[in-house]
């Protein structure tokens, strides 16, 4: 596929967004003043004097930032975890046969499980602390890094192989010197992938019970039937998750410099 | 004159996954003189890659001996360098260091390593580009990585598998100079596979030429020329009519 | 020289790579099952984990036979809550992808309709379908309602973005070649465009499977009477693990069994497609 998106897209993306979200944003004004949807449906304005009241006042005893970071504590002690027994894992098992034989079963039975369906189960382990959550976000981060890792090892290039063959190594230069670093894109694929799985699971056990994190925000609005607070809570969680993807972009450029962007 | 190489009854055959087997090289012999430039000729997809990789060690005959120096080839070693159609460069690693990979997996300190790899980066002609990445390189500035990559462990022979076949006409012939500029600079045993007449007729000492599939040698061909050689030297344009007319056509 | 004595039998593995025989891997995985099944019994049974936290596998497998024909103690059978799982799942996941797919399809070639619809996709696509929920909640209540639409959601974002990529990744050779023969803007769209995006549409196809089964389950947790999801969350409640894994088996397992069927249906549909 050799095709790159032409220049003026790129530049579109920047001009369009501002008038096309003016229009969103006055065709929402305007739908919430109808009172169509009556309480359900908050105007923009409401939203954002929803939010200016969150970022001053706490809610049920937390500030919002002590929100945030509950949160992203979580995801971020989790995810630390995954990476740092899931990459070698799957490096291993894309490179050596015999792990592979072993690991692979075992992981292919538990794979299919959505990281959600093992919120009871947590729960009833570990009781409603901190300890599911991480849990289940570290499920969540485990299986996309240890999988892209182990397909990032398994279409290691035959040919830089050989030319290290040639040049003498052993096959454990082999793995070190070419595999594993021929590996890194597919590896922060799977970083990127397993983050944002972690966040999305985060969320989804701070709902079924938490008394802080963003998850727990979006409830108590709902709880308190605050539509505001919980649009308020959702743009947060949007934000948060596009920033830490973000993050994580950099760190591949500044870890990986010689990777050339595929223009999007 | 000393043999170098020798292939001796060499036959190699594939498996397919379907159960059925394929014939790629059929009694094949050829030995290679020392300091020579041997050129491998044959039709695309008739085995010269596979005959290669038997010479280099990086798979083994079905049946029949690779020698060199005598002693039977067991498996790939630094004292046969190989050059890639495809590069194969680390993408990750600059120039200099693709160049010093052979001295690093065998246990010699960076600043050697930069020494000579600094060096042979002179001597195909890339000095300034020590830092530079593959991706930013052209074919042909890839391709001269690879040969100073392979000759940076010193090996006593040089395997080169159709290494401008990927280059356009211009950089090839270009390529084909510096290759020779480099071999008088730095004698080695080569052996050259490519599916280029004029490119064989150009560089070799000799000429083996391959059939198609599966491969036998056909003929071989001592070209006494001076280099440099000229594409239009009717001794020249001779042999390639000779050449050409009992060449096989690959499909 | 005979000719069986040339044929080398092994077959080429990529360098690197342990070399041994299939056999001997097939057995080592064998093995490595037996070990986990056996492990996985011995801490229950002989008490290093409580009963009433993990249930051996003799557990399970009992209190799958038992769910199979008995509503007890959730109020309903296994069967009952598959099905509506699965019902809502792939009611959810159709419709959104039937939208989904040709909305990214056009937006990849018609610019006007990109720059129209793009800046309330790019505002929604960052939340979480999981965050959705309480807002869902709020809205249509505890119910089927709010559950269809969050799984409608989730599977809608991917199956357009990898649609518009399909499309806006086209060869643009290809495009010229046919325009060379004096196809129009549509027709080439549906020529050209269309076949070689189907298989990011597929990828497509398959992150919304995946991303709908996952949201189904969370909704389900946290905002259902029955179903799969529903069935754990009980689980949980009566302290009854072997009813969770159950669930959990049954859930991964039809997850694991969509998205086969979805990779048959793609082989068939764009046979020429390299793994």
């Amino acid at each position: 596929m050799s095709a790159i998106a032409p220049p003026s897209f790129i530049r579109q993306f920047q001009i369009i967004p501002l008038v096309s979200v003016a229009a969103v944003g006055i065709a929402w004004q305007l739908l919430a003043l109808s009172g169509y949807f009556g309480m359900a449906l908050p105007s923009p304005v409401d939203v954002i004097r929803q939010f200016l009241q969150m970022i001053q006042e706490p809610i049920s005893g937390v500030s919002l930032l002590g929100h945030i970071w509950a949160s992203m504590f979580r995801v971020l002690s989790a995810f630390f975890i995954a990476v740092i027994i899931g990459i070698p894992l799957g490096l291993f098992m894309g490179w050596n046969k015999k792990v592979e034989a072993i690991v692979k079963p075992i992981f292919e039975i538990f794979r299919p499980i959505p990281p959600i369906a093992w919120i009871p189960l947590a729960i009833l382990w570990f009781g409603i602390d901190e300890a599911p959550k991480i849990y289940i976000c570290f499920i969540g981060a485990f299986v996309p890094v240890v999988m892209n890792a182990y397909t990032g090892i398994r279409f290691t290039d035959p040919l830089l192989l050989d030319a290290a063959r040639m040049l003498g190594a052993s096959k454990k230069q082999q793995f070190l010197e070419v595999a594993v670093p021929a590996a890194l894109p597919a590896v922060f694929a799977g970083l990127q992938n397993g983050i944002s799985l972690s966040w999305m699971c985060v969320l989804a056990a701070e709902m079924v019970g938490a008394t802080k994190g963003v998850g727990y925000l979006i409830l108590a609005g709902m709880n308190m039937d605050n539509p505001s607070m919980i649009i308020c809570g959702m743009l947060i969680i949007g934000a948060v998750g596009a920033a830490i993807a973000a993050g994580l972009r950099l760190a591949e450029r500044k870890i990986l410099p010689w990777k050339r962007e595929i223009a999007q | 004159m000393k043999q170098k190489l020798a292939a001796e009854k060499v036959f190699k055959s594939f498996r397919r996954t379907d159960g059925t087997v394929i014939e790629i090289l059929n009694d094949i012999n050829i030995t290679v003189n020392e300091n020579e430039l041997l050129v491998i000729l044959g039709p695309g997809q008739c085995g010269k890659t596979v005959f290669l990789k038997l010479v280099a060690g990086l798979d083994t005959p079905s049946a029949g001996k690779i020698l060199m120096d005598g002693q039977p080839v067991t498996g790939p070693s630094p004292t046969r360098g190989m050059v890639f159609q495809k590069y194969a460069l680390m993408q990750w690693k600059t120039v200099i260091e693709n160049v010093g990979l052979g001295l690093k997996l065998n246990g010699v300190s960076r600043s050697e390593r930069d020494d000579k790899a600094e060096r042979l980066i002179k001597l195909v002609g890339l000095s300034g580009f020590e830092r530079a990445y593959p991706d930013q390189l052209s074919g042909g500035m890839k391709q001269r990585v690879g040969i100073a990559r392979a000759y940076c462990t010193d090996p006593e022979v040089l395997l080169m598998d159709e290494p401008f076949g990927a280059l356009d006409a211009q950089t090839r012939y270009q390529m084909e100079d510096e290759v020779l500029r480099i071999w008088e600079e730095a004698k080695r045993t080569v052996v050259f596979v490519t599916n280029n007449i004029e490119e064989a007729i150009y560089l070799g000492d000799r000429i083996v030429l391959l059939s198609k599939c599966p491969a036998h040698v056909k003929a071989e061909y001592e070209i006494d020329l001076p280099r440099p050689r000229a594409f239009t030297d009717p001794l020249f344009l001779e042999l390639r009519h000779r050449i050409a007319d009992n060449s096989d056509l690959a499909l | 020289m005979a000719k069986e004595e040339r044929i080398n039998t092994c077959p080429e593995t990529p360098s690197g790579r342990g070399a041994a025989t299939a056999g001997s891997m097939l057995w080592l995985s064998v093995l490595s099952l037996i070990a986990f099944f056996l492990f996985w019994y011995v801490i229950v049974q002989f008490g290093f984990i409580s009963r009433t936290l993990l249930a051996s596998p003799e557990d399970v497998i009992r209190t799958f036979w038992f769910k199979l024909s008995h509503r007890a103690p959730d109020g309903a059978t296994l069967g009952q809550n598959f099905k509506a799982s699965l019902l809502l799942a792939l009611t959810g996941y159709i419709s959104a992808v039937v939208i989904g797919v040709p909305l990214g399809l056009l937006m990849g070639w018609y610019k006007k309709l990109d720059e129209m619809v793009r800046p309330l996709f790019e505002l929604i696509r960052p939340i979480p379908p999981i965050a959705w929920i309480p807002l869902a909640i709020l809205w249509f209540g505890i119910g089927l309602a709010a559950k269809a639409y969050i799984i409608w959601l989730s599977a809608f974002v991917p199956s357009v973005i990898n649609s518009y990529f399909g499309i806006k990744l086209t060869d643009p050779v290809l495009i010229n070649c046919v325009r060379t023969f004096g196809a129009g803007k549509w027709e080439s769209f549906l020529k050209v465009g269309v076949p070689a995006a189907l298989p990011m549409v597929f990828t497509g196809l398959r992150l919304s499977l995946s991303s709908a089964w996952m949201t189904l389950v969370a909704a389900e947790l946290l905002a259902s009477t029955e179903g799969l999801g529903y069935m754990i969350q009980m689980g949980r409640t009566l302290a009854r693990p072997d009813i969770i894994i159950v669930g959990m088996l049954t859930i991964g397992f039809t997850g694991a069994a969509m998205a086969f069927g979805l990779e048959k249906l793609e082989s068939k549909i764009t046979p020429w497609r390299k793994q």
